[in-house]
């Protein structure tokens, strides 16, 4: 429990950034790191970084929650739950007066997840490329990749967006 | 249209986040979880999630001679070739043999009944049976194909295979062309020709890992995943004069260091690698992941900074340069532009 009073915050607000502001997909998943941690407490070393493995694992848990949403059952199944209406309602109240920030968040939404994930780390949580390579488990070319093809088309969407590379 | 400035845009939109907090009931109801150490109540979304799955479960189709088969497309079949397609995107082949064509991904797959395979963002798992591949030339710029076994996965570098998966394990048949297998606890092996290779690879001698790996982010069972046996960091490679640097084992080797938060130790090892003759492009990489290990993973920006002005010096033009120079600022190093 101290380690969820401890980290509870930054959690949640690491997978509203994944999740495009929707606080509700943001709790599931934040509901799912901390009961990975319950599960794997047993296993973990008493000196081991619990942020640095939370973050670590609320990445792998988005990207995993994101892929899934894509598939044809997914959207079908959030249909009929009504979800869609609800998560607009809840982004709106977020960034009520941001126009430009709720324009980036829904550009940003857009793209296959692996981009959308390793854009998201890299220009709103400010990773360097070796860090997100490191936490997604891909290699840091292909992180490379990824950036430079969600930047090529969020520029064909209107963006100025910053050199890939920088 | 007036072009958007997304890096200032994103930025409110972090801020926006800063200031958020879970709703009181996410946060009463993941606490009485905790506080019970039990899995979560299935809500009315999830009754209406297990709902839906359960009626598209049982809507398998078979298609015996149809052309698309989920992600692939069927080229040429058996007259007794039956396949059926879940609703998570598993194929399984149930009698005859048939060509199936990914091409999205360049792939062509053999499969002969039984086998089962599935297209996952990791990668095209087989999840048992026989299927051949052969994968067409790629563009330069696009990822290596890549095929998930129980143990590990192979990248494709151009060739063809056969993959044969058990309950317990495999091996892979090479043809032709060249392939690299990763085990999941980063052992890497190279395949070049023809050749064959089992998994799971014979276990080598561990130390206890003193921190935890994160967890395997690819496989869709709910069972929490094995923590990575980790690995003792062997010899800087090779030794032997005249052979060849390999990059990419080499590479595997750091980042099982680093996953083990062991970067001294990554870092000797870059160090000694580079005074080894090797071309001039792996000199470049290894001397990116040296200046990023020490300015990131260690954090001392002197050694960082003394670093990436003899980087710079030798590779000013790099694929890198706009990296470098973003650290150089980021570290404050003095000579920075």
């Amino acid at each position: 429990m101290e380690s969820y009073e401890k980290h509870r915050r930054s959690v949640y607000r690491q997978c509203l950034a994944y999740g495009g502001g929707s606080s509700s997909w943001a709790e599931d998943v934040t509901q799912e790191v901390f009961l990975k941690l319950m599960q794997r407490l047993p296993h973990l070393e008493r000196t081991a970084d619990l942020g640095g493995w939370l973050h670590s694992v609320a990445s792998h848990l988005a990207l995993r929650r994101l892929n899934r949403d894509r598939s044809f059952v997914s959207k079908v199944v959030r249909l009929w739950a009504a979800d869609h209406e609800n998560h607009s309602a809840a982004t709106d109240a977020l960034f009520e007066g941001k126009e430009a920030a709720r324009a980036a968040t829904e550009a940003l939404a857009k793209l296959p997840p692996n981009e959308r994930m390793v854009l998201t780390m890299k220009l709103i949580e400010g990773l360097n490329q070796n860090v997100i390579a490191e936490r997604l488990n891909f290699s840091t070319g292909y992180v490379s990749k990824l950036v430079t093809r969600g930047l090529e088309r969020l520029r064909a969407e209107g963006w100025e967006a910053p050199d890939g590379e920088a | 249209m007036e072009k958007r400035d997304l890096a200032s845009a994103l930025r409110e939109a972090g801020q926006v986040y800063e200031g958020a907090e879970p709703s009181r009931e996410a946060d009463r109801a993941l606490r009485e979880l905790l506080d019970q150490g039990s899995s979560p109540r299935s809500s009315v979304r999830w009754v209406v999630i297990g709902v839906a799955l359960a009626c598209v479960a049982l809507a398998f189709v078979f298609i015996p001679r149809s052309r698309a088969l989920g992600p692939f497309e069927l080229e040429r079949g058996s007259d007794d070739f039956r396949a059926e397609l879940s609703a998570d995107a598993t194929l399984r082949v149930r009698s005859g043999k048939g060509t199936l064509v990914d091409s999205s991904m360049g792939e062509s797959l053999e499969v002969v009944a039984p086998a089962t395979v599935r297209k996952e963002a990791e990668g095209l798992r087989v999840i048992d049976g026989e299927v051949t591949f052969a994968v067409t030339k790629r563009a330069a710029s696009a990822p290596p194909a890549r095929i998930v076994v129980s143990h590990g996965a192979i990248e494709v570098l151009g060739t063809r295979f056969t993959v044969q998966q058990r309950a317990d394990g495999g091996e892979v048949t090479l043809h032709e062309g060249s392939i690299r297998y990763t085990e999941r606890d980063g052992r890497v092996r190279t395949l070049s020709g023809k050749g064959r290779l089992a998994w799971p690879l014979a276990p080598e001698p561990v130390a206890p890992a003193p921190e935890p790996a994160p967890p395997d982010p690819a496989p869709p069972d709910p069972a929490p995943p094995v923590p990575a046996p980790a690995v003792p960091a062997p010899a800087v490679a090779p030794s032997k004069p005249g052979t060849p640097f390999n990059a990419d084992e080499f590479l595997a080797r750091i980042d099982a260091l680093r996953s083990r938060r062991d970067f001294e130790k990554a870092v000797v090892m870059l160090e000694a690698a580079l005074r080894q003759p090797m071309p001039a492009s792996t000199r470049e990489r290894l001397s990116f992941e040296l200046g990023s290990m020490l300015g990131h993973s260690i954090g001392d920006a002197a050694r960082a900074c003394k670093h990436w002005r003899m980087h710079v010096q030798r590779f000013a033009a790099g694929r890198y340069a706009g990296e470098v120079q973003e650290e150089q600022r980021r570290l404050k190093c003095g000579d920075a532009p």
